[in-house]
């Protein structure tokens, strides 16, 4: 190989360790870091973590969700998120698209307690949950409430129509729908 | 003197590192730690 080639092949080798080292340092100062908005308010918890803030720019959070600059945060004392603004879908670990520009709201456990589906669902016990509507769970995960897509018949029988909502106790008994 | 409120005639840099903007209310808890104040400049938050 002549010096030449070989330095070329160098060249492109530390080009592609470069390119390693910068989309690394990259992700951790947007995943780690928060940039609070001038002239916003800021509430801090009593030993000095953020409760609410307003974004100065879009923050991926390191879910992978990006939350949307201009709006608010607001954190539970343990660090988790209670709610935020998305500024683009995001596909939840479940499947779920969630939509940009609406708000997502959690509970002190990290389970979700209102999001809003940027394209139709399908639940496990076989509902399709609408586009652009609202999805609700209890803290312990159970389903709350969400708009069907499809009719959908439940396991006691009863049909339920396409674009009704349906609303479920605690226990996962439906009392609307 | 135990400070819970005040209101800033300047703009003040935090050890912390943020800068609370001049003619805004601060608010303090009782263990001294700062609880709400307005921003004169972007803070980076540092999350753990």
């Amino acid at each position: 190989m002549t010096v030449f080639k070989k330095s070329i092949l160098n060249f492109v080798t530390v080009l592609f360790f470069l390119s390693f080292i910068i989309q690394i340092t990259h992700t951790e100062t947007k995943t780690n870091v928060i940039l609070a908005k001038a002239g916003s308010k800021v509430v801090l918890f009593s030993d000095g973590t953020p409760r609410h803030i307003t974004l100065a720019e879009n923050w991926e959070n390191p879910n992978k969700s990006v939350i949307k600059a201009g709006t608010d945060i607001v954190f539970y004392e343990n660090g988790q998120l209670q709610s935020c603004i998305l500024a683009e879908n995001w596909k939840a670990p479940n499947g779920m698209l969630l939509k940009a520009g609406t708000k997502v709201v959690a509970y002190k456990n990290a389970n979700p307690q209102k999001i809003t589906l940027a394209e139709n669902w399908k639940h496990p016990d076989g509902m399709i949950f609408k586009a652009g509507t609202d999805v609700l769970w209890y803290e312990s995960g159970q389903l709350q409430s969400c708009v069907l897509a499809e009719n959908w018949r439940a396991q006691n029988g009863a049909l339920h129509k396409a674009d009704t909502k349906v609303a479920l106790y605690e226990n996962g008994k439906i009392y609307l729908g | 003197m135990k400070m819970e409120k005040f209101t800033l005639a300047e703009n003040w840099k935090t050890l912390e590192g943020m800068v609370l903007k001049a003619g805004t209310e601060v608010f303090w808890y009782d263990n001294g730690k700062l609880k709400s104040f307005t921003l004169a400049e972007d803070w980076q938050i540092p999350l753990e």
